[in-house]
């Protein structure tokens, strides 16, 4: 069987809607993007760096970002930002992105246009903070300023894939930032690697969480972009990230009072859309499992089949392996896990899931070794842990095009 | 795999004749005897309590007592794995002292050791593998930074300290949290039984220590600081105590400031004090969970020990 790698470009292929329209290469197994945010601090085209002498309080308005649009549209590529600069740059593009935008002749305006909605995304690509991305906090609102700039525009045709691309990226994004939510009801003081930010006090009430903002974007993706079948997931994970533990099985995931028919019903829903109804399958088992449903769970699983997808077909075959341990049997757990391993050598949820499977049906050698071989080689990409940012896979071929489109 | 070597999995094996004299002897830890060893330290009001025979305990496996042979751990070789939450703000002088403190710690085994560093954040891996103690460690690769996979490197560990025949000592210093991990907590309490490593967990706040934690907060995830300054989210403490217990080791929360080789050095000598006692299991059945119990004939001692070892089937 192929791996992973391998198999990145024929599973592509075979998409022949939604993102196939838009990702002609496909996803890109890779580091799972974090080339790209290691880029974006260290070897950036751009960087933005604080203009304000040493010691006085930043600049409230970042400076010649007009210049630094011409810079990026003549050849884009990642930007630096520092997390303390994102209010300023923020101010900064409200004062001159318009002019700018104009400044090259009616011809050139939605070009220019989703340049600065990309530009954009450049510089929320290194700011993960899930902090940074809640109401009314920097990434959040200058994703929401550059979302409001492409609603300007009239509808895209299908044939202009830009925007399309944009909102592939930014929902990628925005995921990625936001595999947890906050402690409902409870009254936080927020902090982030730059420095405190003021507790308004509405942290912990409705309307803060990272999924409720990406609730809010799902929705313009929605109206501009209305075929995108990757919606319906997105609009699942949506619900499901609402239970999602911010650590690790900190609260046990029955007493949570989780919306499980709200992630089931959206799931289900997504069920209707051909492209991703095996990945639907894979997450409604996976929330099962979760819940402690095994048999519900192995029953979604076998209706998944066998996924094209090699994310998805990974995540398949190590949500099986779990439930099928779950159920006493062990040998149909060890030949799942290592399907998954077969798909993404060496990942280490699953090869630690073999080993530990191979250990308790006393193959403690072969578990051992295959765990030892894995601790000695440098960490192979996981797909498990993007699997609260299923569409992290496709921003580095969606960013890629993007910049493409939006240069000069 | 040979049901003689099944039998081996879960325990450390000893010589079957040194379990059959009865007599007080270091024990030969050989992969092909069929006995059990069981680690026991055993303590009078938080002091250590040496100097003990065979003759003061009582072990009983699934409920029918054994003649067991008892030696100190203290002239027994072991392997040391310590695991290393490095997820946090690791880099500059705390990196630094974190290199100089494992190699201290390395300087504190005795001959015939070996030890092993395996770090943790967004994954898992062998800084370096079992090596004979004392030697200068290859601590380069240490770097830090990223979210944590803490039951992946717990899971990890119980399977490399499966199947072993020397007693595994294994450190795990970390706060306790895990953010990105598949398997869960249950999960790594119920490999327990497969694996002959006695696991000792050092519990940082990770709020007052100072080589934490400051780029947790660019996690995939987020971190959320509460009100009073600590996660909002806690370790889950009942099932890594449950993990400690079941294979005979200790949860220690560590005090803010105090040094990670002091706290090395504490467990060590904990460690060290404690006895094997090895018997050839009699009137059981080999198969499956054998619940294992030792009690001390001096009602003042309490003894830690693991609670049990699967014997194959």
């Amino acid at each position: 069987m192929s791996t992973l790698a391998d198999r990145i470009g024929r599973g592509a292929a075979r998409r022949q809607t939604g993102l196939a329209a838009v990702l002609a290469v496909g996803v890109a197994l890779g580091s799972l993007g974090a080339d790209l945010v290691r880029g974006a601090s260290l070897d950036s085209s751009i960087r933005l760096d604080s203009q304000s002498p040493p010691g006085a309080p930043p600049s409230r308005v970042f400076p010649n970002l007009d210049k630094v649009l011409d810079a990026y549209e003549a050849h884009p590529g990642s930007v630096a930002a520092p997390a303390a600069q994102l209010r300023a740059i923020l101010e900064g593009l409200k004062l001159v992105a318009p002019g700018w935008i104009g400044a090259a002749g009616e011809a050139a305006v939605p070009r220019r246009r989703l340049a600065v909605a990309t530009f954009v995304v450049e510089v929320l690509l290194g700011q993960s903070d899930s902090v940074l991305w809640r109401k009314n906090q920097p990434a959040q609102a200058l994703l929401e300023w550059a979302c409001s700039l492409l609603r300007k525009e009239p509808l895209p045709p299908p044939s202009d894939v830009g925007e399309h691309l944009w909102f592939i990226a930014t929902i990628a994004l925005m995921e990625r930032s936001g595999g947890s939510s906050a402690s409902p009801g409870s009254s936080q003081s927020i902090s982030t690697a730059s420095g405190a930010v003021p507790d308004t006090g509405a942290y912990g009430a409705a309307d803060t969480t990272v999924s409720q903002m990406l609730q809010y974007h799902l929705e313009d993706a929605e109206s501009r972009v209305p075929d995108e079948p990757r919606w319906a997931i997105v609009q699942g994970l949506v619900e499901e990230l609402r239970s999602w533990p911010e650590w690790r099985d900190e609260v046990a995931l029955s007493a949570q009072p989780i919306p499980a028919a709200a992630t089931m019903v959206a799931y289900e829903q997504a069920l209707g859309r051909p492209e991703v109804r095996q990945e639907a399958l894979v997450r409604l088992g996976e929330f099962e499992l979760r819940l402690g449903l095994t048999a519900k769970a192995l029953d979604y699983f076998n209706q998944a089949g066998a996924p094209t997808d090699p994310y998805v077909l990974y995540w398949l075959k190590l949500f099986e392996g779990d439930a099928l341990e779950r159920s006493n049997r062990p040998t149909e757990a060890i030949a799942a896990y290592r399907v998954a391993l077969q798909m993404a050598p060496f990942a280490q949820t699953a090869t630690v899931a073999l080993g530990s499977a191979l250990m308790t049906q006393h193959r403690a050698e072969e578990g051992a070794t295959l765990v030892g071989d894995m601790l000695r080689m440098p960490a192979r990409p996981d797909p498990w842990t993007s699997y609260t940012f299923p569409d992290w896979r496709y921003f580095p071929d969606a960013l890629a095009k993007l910049r493409k489109a939006v240069a000069k | 795999m040979t049901r003689r070597r099944a039998w081996c999995l879960a325990v450390i094996l000893v010589s079957a004749a040194t379990a059959a004299s009865g007599q007080q002897a270091v024990p030969t830890f050989r992969a092909t005897a069929e006995g059990v060893a069981v680690l026991v330290v055993v303590h009078d009001k938080a002091q250590p309590v040496t100097g003990l025979t065979e003759a003061d305990f009582e072990l009983t496996d699934n409920g029918v007592r054994q003649a067991v042979a008892t030696a100190s751990l203290a002239a027994v070789p072991l392997d040391v794995t310590i695991l290393l939450d490095t997820s946090g703000s690791v880099e500059g002088p705390a990196l630094v002292q974190f290199k100089t403190d494992v190699q201290a710690m390395n300087d504190l085994l005795a001959t015939g050791d070996r030890i092993r560093l395996i770090c943790f954040s967004d994954a898992v891996s062998d800084v370096f593998g079992l090596q004979p103690a004392g030697a200068k460690l290859p601590l380069d690769a240490i770097t830090g930074g990223g979210v944590t996979q803490l039951y992946t490197a717990l899971a990890s560990a119980l399977v490399m300290t499966s199947g072993i025949d020397r007693p595994q000592l294994v450190l795990a210093f970390t706060d306790g949290r895990d953010s990105e991990s598949y398997a869960d907590a249950d999960r790594i309490v119920s490999l327990t039984p497969f694996s002959a490593g006695s696991f000792y967990l050092v519990l940082s706040d990770s709020t007052s220590s100072s080589e934490m934690r400051a780029s947790d907060l660019k996690s995939t995830r987020g971190v959320i600081y509460s009100a009073h300054g600590s996660f909002a989210g806690g370790p889950n403490r009942s099932a890594l105590r449950a993990l400690v217990q079941r294979t005979g080791g200790t949860l220690y929360e560590r005090p803010a400031g105090e040094a990670l080789l002091t706290i090395f050095q504490k467990l060590l000598a904990d460690f060290r004090t404690g006895y094997v006692l090895t018997y050839i299991p009699a009137g059981v059945s080999r198969d499956g969970w054998h619940e294992v119990r030792v009690q001390s004939k001096n009602p003042a001692y309490t003894i830690r020990a693991r609670d049990g070892y699967d014997g194959g089937r």
